[in-house]
C-alpha cells in the first residue's frame, strides 16, 4: 500500500471510528434517565455495541499509522475529530435520540453491507462482524420511527421537529474527504454518492409511512474538520478522568 | 407527505420502506454465511487429555490443551465452556508453548479480555511455560457455533438457547423461542436488549415469569 492510500484509508476509518464514539457517549448519555426501564437496557447496550465497533476501527487505525486508540479517544482536541455534527449534537428528547440512531443505523446497515466486500481484507472482516450486531439496533430504531411517527400528535410533533435538525446534518456523514477516490479505485471504500442514494431510498419512505414530511432545506455542514461547540462539551466530558493523569494505568 | 432533501439526491429505486440497505453497486456481495468449526474440532479425548512427563519434561498435547480449555467457563454464562461458546478456533503446541486463536462474540463484549485472562491462568496452571492467546475476526464468530452441549446447559441455568439460524440472521429472528423452564412456545419478546450484550428478554405467558434468551448472532 502506498502512502497517499494508506492516508486516505486511515482518515475513512479514523472517521467512522469518531462517529461511533460520539453517538456511544450520547446515547450512554440516556442510562438511568431512559423513559422505560426496557429502554434503558436497550440504549446502554446499543451504546455498548457502537463502541465495540469504535475500538475495531481504532484498531485498524493503528494498524496503518501506529496510533495508540487510546490516545486517539483521550488525548485529541476538537478540532482533530472527524466525526459528523450530527451524532455530537446533544441527546434531546427521546424523539431526537430515536431519530438520530435510526439515520444512523441505516447509514451504517448500507455502509456494512458495502464494507463487507472491501477489498482490504481487515476492513471487510470488521463489517463481517458487525453487521448481525447492527441489524438488532436498526430493527429496534425503526420500530420508534414508527411508534412516534405514528403514536399520538405530541410523538409526531417531536419527531418532526427533530427531523427537521437531523436532516440538514444528515449529508455531512457521506461528505468526501481527500483521497476518496483512491479508496474507491482499489475496492478498498464504497462510493458515498452511491451510499447516500441507497440510504435515501431506505429512509425517505420509512419517513414517509411514519408520516414525517417537508423539512427545512437549509444547506448543512460538509467538512468533517468543522465542529459545532457541543463537541468542547462533550469531550470535556469524556475526556476529563483520562486526562487528570496521563500516567495512570487501569 | 415527501420529504424534501436539500441537496436533493436523485430519487433511486427501493425496494420497499422498510428494506435493508443491501450491498448493490461497485462492492461483491458480502461474504457468505460462516463456516461452523471444522469437524472434530473441539472435541475431546478425555482419555489423551491429561499431560505426560517424558524424560523429566513436560509434554503436553493438544488434547489436553482442549480438555483444560472445556473447564475455562464464559465469565457471563459459568455454566457454558469457552469451547462449547465456540470463541476458541485453534491450539497449537509446540514443547510448552501454547498458542489459542480465539474469536470475540460481540464487538463490545467486556468479557473478552477476562476470557483470555483466565485462559492464559488455566494453560499456566497446566504446566504450559508460556501462553498466547491470539484473537482474529474472521471467520466472525456465530451463535450457531455453540455446540449441543453447550445449549443443553444453557437450557439448565436457564438461559433460552439461540435458534440455529445457518447464516440468515433477518429469518432467525422470528424463529419460534421456547421457556427454558417450561418449554412453552407461548411465550413474548419482552426486549431484544437484555442485562448483557448477548441476552434477550422474554416473558413465558405459562409460567407467568420472565426469562432471558441467548440472543442469536
Ligand atoms: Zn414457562
Amino acid at each position: 500500500m502506498n502512502d497517499d492510500l494508506r492516508a486516505a484509508l486511515a482518515a475513512r476509518l479514523l472517521a467512522t471510528a469518531d462517529d461511533e464514539l460520539m453517538l456511544a457517549h450520547r446515547n450512554a448519555e440516556w442510562t438511568g434517565h431512559a423513559p422505560i426501564l426496557e429502554e434503558d437496557i436497550a440504549l446502554a447496550n446499543i451504546a455498548q455495541d457502537e463502541l465495540g465497533h469504535a475500538s475495531i476501527w481504532y484498531g485498524l487505525v493503528e494498524e496503518l499509522t501506529g496510533q495508540d486508540p487510546d490516545r486517539l479517544v483521550f488525548f485529541r482536541d476538537a478540532g482533530e475529530y472527524r466525526s459528523a455534527q450530527m451524532v455530537e449534537q446533544p441527546r434531546g428528547d427521546w424523539a431526537f435520540t430515536m431519530l438520530r440512531q435510526y439515520l444512523f443505523d441505516a447509514y451504517e446497515m448500507a455502509l456494512l453491507a458495502r464494507l463487507a466486500g472491501s477489498a482490504y481484507q481487515p476492513v471487510a472482516d470488521a463489517a463481517a462482524r458487525m453487521r448481525n450486531e447492527e441489524l438488532y439496533h436498526y430493527r429496534h430504531s425503526s420500530a420508534w420511527l414508527r411508534r412516534l411517527g405514528l403514536g399520538t400528535a405530541e410523538s409526531n410533533r417531536r419527531m418532526q421537529a427533530a427531523l427537521d435538525v437531523l436532516w440538514p446534518l444528515a449529508g455531512q456523514l457521506f461528505s468526501p474527504q481527500p483521497g476518496d477516490a483512491l479508496l474507491n479505485v482499489e475496492g478498498y471504500w464504497p462510493d458515498l454518492n452511491e451510499l447516500r442514494q441507497a440510504w435515501s431510498g431506505v429512509v425517505i419512505p420509512a419517513l414517509e409511512e411514519a408520516g414525517l414530511g417537508e423539512t427545512a432545506s437549509a444547506a448543512g455542514p460538509d467538512d468533517r474538520r468543522v465542529h459545532s461547540a457541543h463537541l468542547d462539551t462533550l469531550l470535556a466530558d469524556m475526556q476529563m478522568v483520562a486526562r487528570a493523569d496521563e500516567e495512570a494505568v487501569w | 407527505m415527501v420529504v424534501k432533501l436539500s441537496p436533493s439526491p436523485p430519487a433511486p429505486p427501493h425496494s420497499g420502506a422498510q428494506a435493508v440497505p443491501q450491498g448493490e453497486g461497485n462492492f461483491p456481495e458480502p461474504n457468505a454465511p460462516t463456516s461452523p468449526l471444522p469437524a472434530g474440532e473441539g472435541r475431546v479425548d478425555m482419555a489423551a487429555a491429561n499431560p505426560t512427563w517424558s524424560e523429566g519434561r513436560l509434554t503436553l498435547t493438544s488434547d489436553a490443551v482442549w480438555a483444560a480449555l472445556h473447564e475455562v467457563m464464559d465469565p457471563e454464562i459459568p455454566v457454558l465452556s469457552l469451547v462449547d461458546l465456540g470463541v476458541v478456533r485453534e491450539v497449537t503446541v509446540s514443547g510448552d508453548v501454547v498458542t489459542v486463536t480465539m474469536t470475540p462474540t460481540f464487538s463490545g463484549c467486556p468479557a473478552l479480555v477476562e476470557m483470555q485472562r483466565l485462559i492464559e491462568v488455566r494453560l499456566l496452571a497446566l504446566g504450559a511455560a508460556s501462553v498466547a492467546v491470539n484473537t482474529v475476526l474472521a471467520p466472525a464468530w456465530s451463535s450457531d457455533w455453540i455446540s449441543d452441549e453447550g445449549r443443553r446447559k444453557l437450557k439448565a441455568f436457564g438461559l433460552a438457547p439461540p435458534p440455529v439460524h445457518g447464516g440468515d440472521v433477518q429469518i432467525m429472528l422470528f424463529d419460534v423461542v421456547r421457556c427454558p423452564r417450561c418449554n412453552s412456545d407461548d411465550v413474548l419478546v419482552r426486549n431484544t436488549f437484555g442485562s448483557t450484550l448477548c441476552r434477550a428478554i422474554y416473558y413465558c405467558n405459562r409460567c407467568q415469569d420472565a426469562f432471558e434468551q441467548f440472543k442469536p448472532l
